[in-house]
């Protein structure tokens, strides 16, 4: 049966599974160890919830076709972006459902435009980052879930970032946020959404950071005329910065309620426009990894492609669409 | 989608040793030491361009290796911090300084001390080991 995902600062009870969720998944060990990962530093456990971040930033590192200049990667930059998510947050979800041992959760969702339309000052204060729901910014992060405590090894703790060369390193320290840089002191709003989801077709050659369709103004690097990104999905990372500013990002929880949302607004899309993908299988083998039938980079193979997530009905559904 | 296919790919198990099991980045383009080198390549009215650019960038004295690119608009993307690109590369750096704190901890400079007062505290130092 399909599950229901939900906006998680309206439905309490999902937003409580989930911080349960996540934390159970973060003290789960993956049997695995840093040193398995060619990650530096001190060796210690990978749990199943940094497995993730691990993949994240490896997709991320991976640039399609190697070496192009253009900075297309096997999750990013490209039209595999909104695909690739969406297998991500399926595989966080078969997890979190497996450690709540509720096979009807479905993951929430942060609808951020909605607190992108609130005046500037009260972004930062919104519900999402009240103590009840995330926490707020810091560093490290001092309120809410996963905030960190010195003397509670269980407290909520990056154990895997990456470095400004693009390696990952071990460390053990508190997460950490900052909220609302000077140069971009706004979420964005429901218009930028709206506006958004009329753009069509999804994507465009040259595939990349550079077009104009709808995958590359909700991914962010393309704006509305007047404005200069980052834009949707890139804005809010770099709105709350700090451990969402890297490429392991899913360090913060907050990321998958993001990525569930922007799953949402692709959602929308589809239903307007139609469950088509570009670009087919006749476009150059230089777009290996973003073309329909090509597998995307998960451990699923070739039986997770962007054609077969194109409709995920029978998984789950949301609530409302934007 | 196949929901069994799904569940069974989605073990921590399964999710580990496909992890474990991905070949080196180097191939990828990232990971080479030395100065970071990108190049653009297009077609124009039958001419073939290629343009390598080469970012050879000290902070502090210190040779920074980053994983960047340069992409046809000229915007510089660096793939440690994936959310933003840059018409100038001074900018670039200037926001991993601010986003990458430990990576360009400023090193604390010796304090200069005064001859007599230096003087007197290698003495103590040695007289110590002794």
């Amino acid at each position: 049966m399909a599950v229901t995902r939900k906006n998680i600062v309206t439905d309490t009870a999902v937003r409580d599974k989930f911080i349960q969720g996540v934390k159970l998944l973060k003290q789960e060990t993956s049997g695995r160890t840093t040193t398995d990962f060619g990650i530096s530093g001190p060796k210690q456990p990978v749990s199943t919830y940094d497995l993730f971040v691990v993949w994240h930033h490896r997709a991320m590192m991976t640039l399609t076709p190697p070496g192009n200049s253009a900075g297309r990667n096997a999750a990013h930059r490209g039209p595999v972006f909104c695909p690739w998510h969406r297998v991500m947050l399926l595989l966080l979800e078969q997890n979190l459902q497996r450690v709540l041992s509720d096979s009807t959760f479905g993951l929430p969702y942060w609808d951020w435009s909605a607190d992108g339309d609130l005046p500037v000052s009260q972004q930062p204060t919104a519900p999402i980052w009240t103590t009840s729901y995330l926490g707020g910014e810091g560093n490290p992060v001092s309120t809410g879930p996963f905030a960190f405590h010195t003397t509670d090894p269980t407290s909520w703790r990056v154990r895997i970032a990456g470095n400004v060369s693009g390696n990952l390193i071990s460390v053990n320290r508190g997460l950490r946020r900052t909220f609302a840089p000077s140069s971009f002191p706004s979420l964005p709003k429901t218009s930028h959404v709206k506006n958004a989801l009329l753009l069509n077709p999804y994507d465009s050659s040259p595939w990349d950071a550079g077009t104009s369709g709808f995958r590359n103004r909700l991914e962010g690097w393309a704006s509305e005329p007047t404005f200069a990104p980052p834009w949707l999905h890139n804005l809010v990372h770099v709105w709350i910065g700090g451990d969402m500013a890297p490429s392991t990002s899913p360090n913060d929880p907050v990321f998958y309620l993001n990525h569930c949302n922007v799953d949402r607004v692709w959602e929308k899309w589809l239903r307007t426009h139609g469950r088509v993908y570009v670009p087919n299988m006749t476009a150059s083998t230089s777009l290996k990894g973003h073309r329909i039938d090509d597998p995307i980079v998960s451990p699923l193979g070739s039986n997770a492609t962007p054609r077969q997530v194109l409709d995920v009905s029978t998984i789950y559904s949301y609530d409302t669409l934007p | 989608m196949d929901l069994k296919k799904l569940a069974k790919s989605a073990t921590p198990k399964r999710l580990a040793a496909y992890l474990a099991g991905l070949p080196d980045l180097m191939q990828y383009g990232h990971g080479r030491k030395g100065p970071s080198e990108t190049v653009r390549q297009e077609e124009h009215n039958g001419h073939r361009i290629v343009i390598r650019t080469i970012y050879d960038v000290q902070v502090d004295g210190t040779r920074v290796q980053l994983p960047l690119s340069v992409d046809n608009k000229g915007q510089v993307h660096c793939h440690s911090l994936p959310n933003y690109e840059f018409a100038s590369a001074v900018d670039m750096i200037k926001t991993l300084i601010d986003n990458f704190p430990e990576d360009f901890a400023l090193k604390k400079k010796p304090v200069k001390r005064s001859g007599a007062h230096s003087r007197h505290a290698k003495l103590k130092h040695r007289k110590g080991r002794k």
